[in-house]
């Protein structure tokens, strides 16, 4: 009989009905009514006994065997509890309470047909599925069980932690094979919303790298499995430990040989909502599970950790272990028990396990350090396969078990016991990938790969590049090329071709040079932004330092090594020492930073691309010279830019009226407080209409996208049309003495024709990217020279040119060219402006006629001839632009 | 005729005379070259040895050689084509033939004297008096009849009736018989295919000789793999073929079953076992073994990002760690590498991959040299084909010839070397065909063009690669396709032979079902009809008739041609 003063749902009602004998296995289990229905049963107990005399009789013998023990299902529902605490009732009050229940539950039983309680609960109502799930995972786990584990009950109440603390909790063998079950079964069945099992598919992809780390996210496990989302903080360790175990069991059913790949599989936990400041960390988070961040400032090397550990006892050759070495301190064997002697042990170095273990320190990000305040860091742990995950400099995000050690020499300090503490790393991202690939979903993917089959996707980019600057369709070519990129090359891995674009942007001020920049920066990667004025050699490429703790001398990665991979973006290029800027010549042609001082010899890369913007000499940009006439850059690094951007303030009237408008407009539209709606009324501006602007969100996904998975092929490249466009170029370049054309542009046109096929997801580059690509070069190229030679230049190339190039666009350059004639008669001759200017359309016939254009109508009904404010005079043959 | 008794008839014939033998390029003919070679060396035949690359080069070899013989022996060669009339022979002068390229020449087949055929018969001959008639005299009469009819006497008025009537029912009977001829002859030349390997006869020669040891035995193994390696055979015909080697294996490497018994490690031992379907792994890594196997690359899909993906489980599934299998076969792990193959035969099941594993043979000799079948037809072939340009053409059939004696390791490992480069540029050209759909279908056949320009071209300029590689597109191109109809379809394929006379080789293979079971192929007859119509510069030169070198001008006129042939 029940202990009369163990009131309250914590008795154990189990163990407590099998030895009175009772029939019933579930007793107090269904959906219990409080106590105060009492007289209600105690009224209808005949009845209840009626009825149940004729339940035995129906069902027959059999019926015994649906009685039988089954500790597993034995078990509270975790929802359903009554945990609140009753007054004691009288030793017989209660018996008699009890029976009453029990017989009301039989007849619940009968009355819907069902004899096996723990079916009970799909008839009922009010139950939800859940626990009925895990019950059948508990009866499962119970029958592939071993004799001796069926003795250990599971719980159905996990949260019910009998007065121990978590840790306690999670170390007895009852929880801890609840655990064991309830985890596999989440990795097993977890389905997300798509229908795809999650886990499942995490766990074939994880095996098919080879890897041996599983990722869970925090908030998955916590809206499934609640409990062990409350546990897994509290008692990390404990945790981990039955997670690993469970995962590898689940790992090894879906690859049974996986074993011999990887001896174990480790459980990582990502996505743990609170995120503490290592400024933060408290003893309240003493052996708890925490995220952090921090920039990794050093790392040991690696060191082999014994994790296994096997003793030989040199008096008698036994080989004694093994002993499984926990975190915190050495295990050792006290005596040999061969022949009985008390040490001292060598360690059986054949036999012992090793693991990895590196040791990093993290120190707090510098922008998140309060005004005034010093950085302050941590050691963390990395263990297995986490080390070398992080390298010095690298801004991570780190979610481990905050531990504290004994450290000796702490405790001399400061006279009294202190810890020092550590964090054992679990999980590592880094900041800066988080954009990659990984880290992209397929919808993304999705949406990506139907992004690229848009037939105007080159446009599109084009135009989706810094949206709210107006106009520059040149710059932004450029730059879209820059961030998409070239292939890199490494014949015979002897020497590299880079595969970067460089681009400098050189114009009149006030031209959005730097807003450009400043895009790059937002939208890149991996992006570094330093302006010549603060840059120097050494801040750029690298420089040596002594570390103040270990006094030795180490290396510090400069802005151009940081950018590796990446985007070097340098404002104010011209204002910057002459001195320093050579100092990045190898960086932009090599991609690689060779330093040998204070007796370290070493070559670090560089592998970014270089944006740079810098002004004319004299600030405004002067046409009748050439370019290297009018930027203080010498020509080595000139040349070393693929792609040179001159942007000229030019008036004129019509262009300026819509910059204007759409300044405005931009800045209405844009307005922190203003809503979606205003957005959509307004209408659309001139250059970017038919052209839907990508999202800039997709857009950057889409760069990585590329850049990760697209490698474009030259595979029939029209080498000839190259060559022929080389030689003509480096003709005209000899005669006209503007920038020099070396080698490195057949390369340039190489790298801007593999990037616009990436930009396409193109793996072969074709004849469009090199006829774009040829004519990015000669635009840019032409762009430099002076004034004089560039009408006449801009005829010789105008085949390469015209590619791609709207023929209406076409016309309205001439016809603007035409206009703009006119204009400097009239103002050369009477002294004053016209407001409205009238050119004979047989003028533009002609001028259209020399490239190939012959229908002009259809220009005259253009949306573009419209929007600047041209109209036609079919009558009087006029074509009027009023101003 | 054909010869019946091997040895009477043909070998103790040409015993103590000097014999020049033609062998074509391919594996199986230097197999069988390589067999014959070591039995005249035994009996001191004075021989001379010839390779002939096409019929154009058979018939000069002949000439330039034809004076001093009486007897020739043919190795894959000349059965399909009409010796006597070709070849112009003096009349002392005897052929054997032994050919494994069907369908042979009638002419050759019923001819009595002068060429004997060391095959055994087929069923699907013709019998002689449907094709030849004895009755030519008097044929002959009755058209000298007829043309003396025509001259103007008076003679031919008193024929009566009855005459006439029967020259009409001859005539009748005759244009019966013809008709009856024609569709014999166009039956049975329909198609070409292959019959029993040429080194599997000439072993069988040794054998009957009692000269057979493991090396001849060894050397028929690598024919006859050769054939079913270029599909020149079927699976079943394969298998039969190989348990019927098996007893010759058995009879040469077993030693009773006691230690010192067993033969010294030095000597050569052949084992039959079953083997994998993956190109030279023992040579090369497991990884890219994988990837350049057509079977494995064609069912895993390989050349999408999924099947990359599946191929990475189904590694993953086997237990097998990436850094083992990205290495040398040779350097794997000891333990892994004594199971992988077990290992690979369980998880290929679960990938439906059931076919991975065909009965093979191994040679070992020494500790170090350990062959399959398989990786030495291929290494052969590769050397054989070899696109170094320092060797004439005969310099690579010697090469080839050499590197099957066991003297000769290193040339083999040389070949097996050259063979992974002709797979590495037949999956890297399958690629770029699948990708930017090159394959294209015309309706009742598939046609890709191999473009030149790309360095791995010049791979394709040889017939049995490009046959690899047709092979390989096919059942890539019928993998990805979602057409069900692809199944059924054949393929041709192009590639530059010689870019300075603008060359181009083509092959016609038939469609995959045919491929595995028969390898039987229309495109002989379909190519020189095509040409004969649009009068296109084709050569019918290989002694394949499905591999034809065309002029490049010509491509797109003869193609049309074809398309309208085939539909």
């Amino acid at each position: 009989m029940a202990e009369p003063s163990s009131p309250g749902p914590f008795s154990d009602a189990t163990s407590h009905d099998r030895s009175i004998g009772a029939p019933s296995s579930s007793p107090g289990r269904s959906d219990l009514p409080p106590f105060e229905d009492e007289s209600e049963i105690r009224g209808e107990e005949e009845i209840v006994q009626e009825e149940d005399e004729e339940g035995e009789e129906l069902f027959g013998d059999g019926m015994e065997r649906d009685y039988r023990v089954i500790p597993e299902l034995d078990r509270y529902d975790a929802d359903h509890l009554d945990e609140e605490d009753y007054d004691s009732m009288a030793p017989d009050e209660r018996a008699e309470a009890e029976r009453l229940m029990r017989k009301r539950d039989r007849e619940e039983a009968i009355a819907t047909g069902r004899m096996r309680p723990g079916l009970l609960y799909e008839e009922s109502d009010e139950e939800d599925e859940r626990p009925t799930r895990r019950r059948r995972l508990a009866e499962r786990a119970a029958e592939g069980m071993e004799d001796d584990e069926e003795m250990i009950e599971s719980i159905e109440n996990l949260e019910d932690m009998k007065g121990h603390s978590v840790r306690e909790w999670v170390s007895m063998a009852g929880p801890r094979l609840e655990i064991y079950n309830r985890f596999k079964n989440f990795l097993r069945t977890f389905v997300d919303d798509k229908g795809h099992n999650l886990y499942r598919e995490k766990i074939r992809q994880m095996c098919e790298a080879n890897k041996e780390s599983l990722v869970i996210d925090y908030n998955i496990l916590a809206s499934q499995e609640q409990v062990l989302a409350y546990f897994l903080p509290e008692a990390p360790a404990e945790m981990l430990k039955i997670f690993d175990e469970a995962a590898k069991e689940v790992v090894l059913y879906m690859f049974p040989k996986y074993e011999q790949i990887a001896k174990e599989i480790h459980v990582r936990i990502a996505e743990l909502p609170l995120v503490e400041e290592l400024r933060s960390l408290r003893q309240l988070h003493l052996n708890q599970l925490i995220r952090t961040s921090g920039v990794v400032t050093s790392t040991t090397g690696i060191l082999p950790q014994l994790s296994m550990v096997k003793y030989n006892c040199p008096k008698c050759g036994f080989v004694l272990g093994p002993f499984y070495q926990n975190q915190n301190q050495e295990v050792r064997p006290g005596s040999c028990p061969e022949c009985q002697s008390g040490g001292p042990f060598e360690i059986n170095m054949e036999e012992t396990l090793y693991k990895n273990y590196q040791r990093i320190t993290i120190q707090e990000s510098p922008g998140k350090v309060a005004a005034g305040r010093l950085p302050r860091s941590k050691d963390a742990i990395l263990l297995a396969d986490l080390v070398d995950s992080a390298k010095p400099g690298d801004e991570i995000e780190l979610t481990g078990v905050y531990h504290n050690n004994y450290d000796g020499s702490l405790n001399t300090a400061n006279g009294f016991p202190v810890f020092a503490t550590v964090i054992q790393a679990n999980y590592i991202t880094k900041k800066d990938d988080k954009m990659a690939v990984g880290s992209l979903t397929d919808e993304d993917i999705k949406a990506i790969v139907a992004l690229s089959k848009d037939e105007r996707i080159g446009e599109r980019i084009f135009c989706s590049i810094a949206p709210s600057i107006y106009g520059h369709d040149d710059i932004k070519k450029g730059l879209a090329l820059a961030l998409f990129g070239g292939e890199p090359k490494n014949p015979g891995q002897k020497h590299k071709v880079r595969g970067d674009i460089n681009i400098l942007l050189c114009g009149d001020p006030g031209t959005a040079k730097s807003q450009f920049l400043k895009y790059v920066e937002k939208t890149a990667s991996r992006a570094v932004f330093t302006t010549g004025q603060g840059a120097s050699a050494v801040g750029l490429t690298a420089y040596v330092q002594r570390n103040p703790v270990s006094r030795e001398w180490t290396l510090e990665a400069g802005a151009l090594v940081l950018a590796d991979k990446g985007v070097c973006i340098i404002d104010e290029f011209d204002k910057m020492n002459d001195n320093d800027r050579t100092s990045i010549h190898e960086a932009m042609e090599q991609q690689s930073i060779s330093i040998s001082k204070a007796g370290i010899v070493t070559s670090l890369h560089a592998r970014c691309c270089i944006m740079a913007a810098a002004n004319p000499i004299g600030g405004r940009y002067n046409q009748s010279m050439t370019f290297s006439e009018n930027v203080d850059l010498t020509e080595p690094i000139l040349s070393r830019f693929d792609i040179l951007c001159v942007v000229r303030d030019i008036v004129d009237p019509v262009k300026d009226e819509m910059l204007a408008r759409f300044v405005t407009d931009s800045h209405i539209r844009h307005h922190p407080s203003n809503s979606g709606e205003l957005e959509e009324n307004l209408p659309e501006l001139p250059t970017t209409s038919g052209l839907e602007k990508i999202p800039q969100e997709l857009f950057k996904k889409y760069i990585i996208y590329a850049k990760e998975k697209v490698h474009p092929k030259l595979h029939r490249m029209d080498q000839d049309k190259v060559a022929k466009m080389y030689s003509e170029l480096r003709r005209e370049s000899m005669a006209t003495g503007s920038i020099p054309i070396t080698v490195r542009h057949i390369e340039s046109v190489i790298r801007m024709a593999e990037s616009h096929a990436r930009m396409h997801l193109r793996e072969y580059v074709n004849e469009d990217d090199v006829n774009m690509s040829i004519r990015i070069m000669l635009e840019s190229f032409i762009d430099t020279q002076k004034y004089s030679v560039m009408r006449s230049m801009r005829k010789n190339f105008a085949r390469y040119l015209s590619f791609r190039r709207d023929n209406n666009e076409l016309l309205l350059f001439i016809l603007k060219q035409l206009v703009t004639e006119q204009m400097t008669f009239y103002r050369t001759r009477y002294g004053s402006d016209q407001d409205v200017i009238e050119i004979s359309d047989k003028d533009l016939a002609d001028k259209a006629r020399q490239i190939n254009i012959h229908n002009l109508a259809q220009f005259f009904e253009s949306e573009i001839f419209k929007a600047h404010k041209f109209t036609h005079d079919s009558r009087r043959k006029l074509i009027i632009q009023t101003l | 005729m054909f010869v019946t008794d091997i040895r009477k008839d043909f070998y103790e014939k040409v015993l103590h005379k000097r014999v020049l033998v033609l062998v074509s390029f391919d594996v199986d003919a230097i197999c069988a070259c390589k067999i014959l070679k070591a039995l005249f060396h035994c009996d001191s035949v004075q021989y001379t040895l010839v390779p002939v690359a096409g019929k154009m080069d058979w018939e000069r070899v002949f000439s330039e050689h034809a004076e001093q013989l009486e007897f020739v022996v043919m190795i894959n060669c000349g059965a399909t084509l009409d010796i006597l009339e070709t070849l112009q022979p003096e009349e002392n002068v005897t052929f054997f033939v032994c050919d494994s390229h069907r369908p042979m020449d009638l002419v050759n087949v019923y001819n009595d004297t002068q060429v004997k055929l060391l095959m055994s018969p087929e069923e699907s001959i013709p019998k002689y008096e449907d094709i030849f008639r004895d009755d030519e005299s008097d044929d002959e009469d009755d058209i000298g009849n007829d043309s003396d009819g025509s001259e103007p006497n008076g003679k031919r008025r008193r024929f009566d009736e009855d005459v006439l009537e029967r020259r009409m029912e001859r005539r009748r009977k005759r244009r019966e018989w013809d008709g009856h001829r024609h569709q014999l002859l166009f039956d049975y030349e329909e198609f070409s295919g292959y019959g029993q390997s040429a080194a599997m006869i000439m072993y069988d020669l040794a054998w009957k000789m009692s000269k057979d040891t493991n090396d001849l035995l060894w050397w028929a193994i690598v024919g006859l793999t050769d054939q079913l390696l270029s599909k020149k055979i079927d699976r079943e015909t394969y298998v039969l073929e190989a348990t019927e080697l098996n007893r010759h294996v058995a009879r040469h490497n077993h030693r009773g079953d006691e230690e010192e018994d067993s033969v010294s490690i030095n000597s050569m031992r052949i084992s039959f076992t079953s083997e994998l379907q993956l190109a030279l792994y023992r040579h090369w890594s497991l990884f890219e073994s994988l990837r350049h196997s057509s079977y494995t690359a064609c069912n895993l899909k390989l050349w999408t990002l999924k099947g990359f993906k599946k191929l990475h489980e189904f590694l993953a599934d086997m237990g097998v760690p990436l850094s083992e299998c990205k290495q040398k076969f040779s350097a794997m792990d000891m333990g892994l590498k004594d199971n992988v193959t077990d290992w690979l035969v369980t998880s290929a099941r679960k990938f439906g991959l059931e076919q991975i594993t065909l009965s093979s043979f191994h040679a070992q000799y020494g500790f170090k040299n350990k062959f399959c079948a398989f990786d030495v037809a291929y290494g052969v072939n590769a050397l054989l084909e070899s696109v170094e340009t320092e060797k004439s053409q005969e310099g690579y059939f010697l090469e080839a010839l050499d590197c099957l004696s066991r003297s000769n390791i290193d040339k083999l490992a040389h070949g097996l070397e050259l063979s992974k480069r002709q797979f590495r540029a037949t999956v890297n050209t399958v690629q770029s065909l699948l990708d930017m759909t090159q394959v294209i279908s015309a309706g009742s056949f598939l046609y890709a063009f191999i473009q030149e320009g790309t360095p791995d071209t010049r791979y394709f300029a040889r017939p049995n690669c490009l046959g690899m590689l047709a092979r390989f597109t096919l059942e890539a191109y019928v993998k990805m396709s979602k057409n069900r109809k692809a199944r059924t379809l054949p393929l041709v394929m192009t590639a530059p032979l010689n870019l300075e006379t603008g060359t181009l080789l083509v092959v016609g293979i038939p469609p995959l079902p045919e491929l595995e079971q028969s390898s039987k192929n229309f495109f002989g007859r379909a190519f020189e009809q095509a040409g004969k119509k649009t009068s296109s510069r084709i050569l019918h030169d290989n002694f394949d008739s499905s591999v034809i070198e065309m002029k490049n001008e010509d491509r797109s006129k003869f193609f049309d041609a074809l398309i309208s042939l085939l539909t």
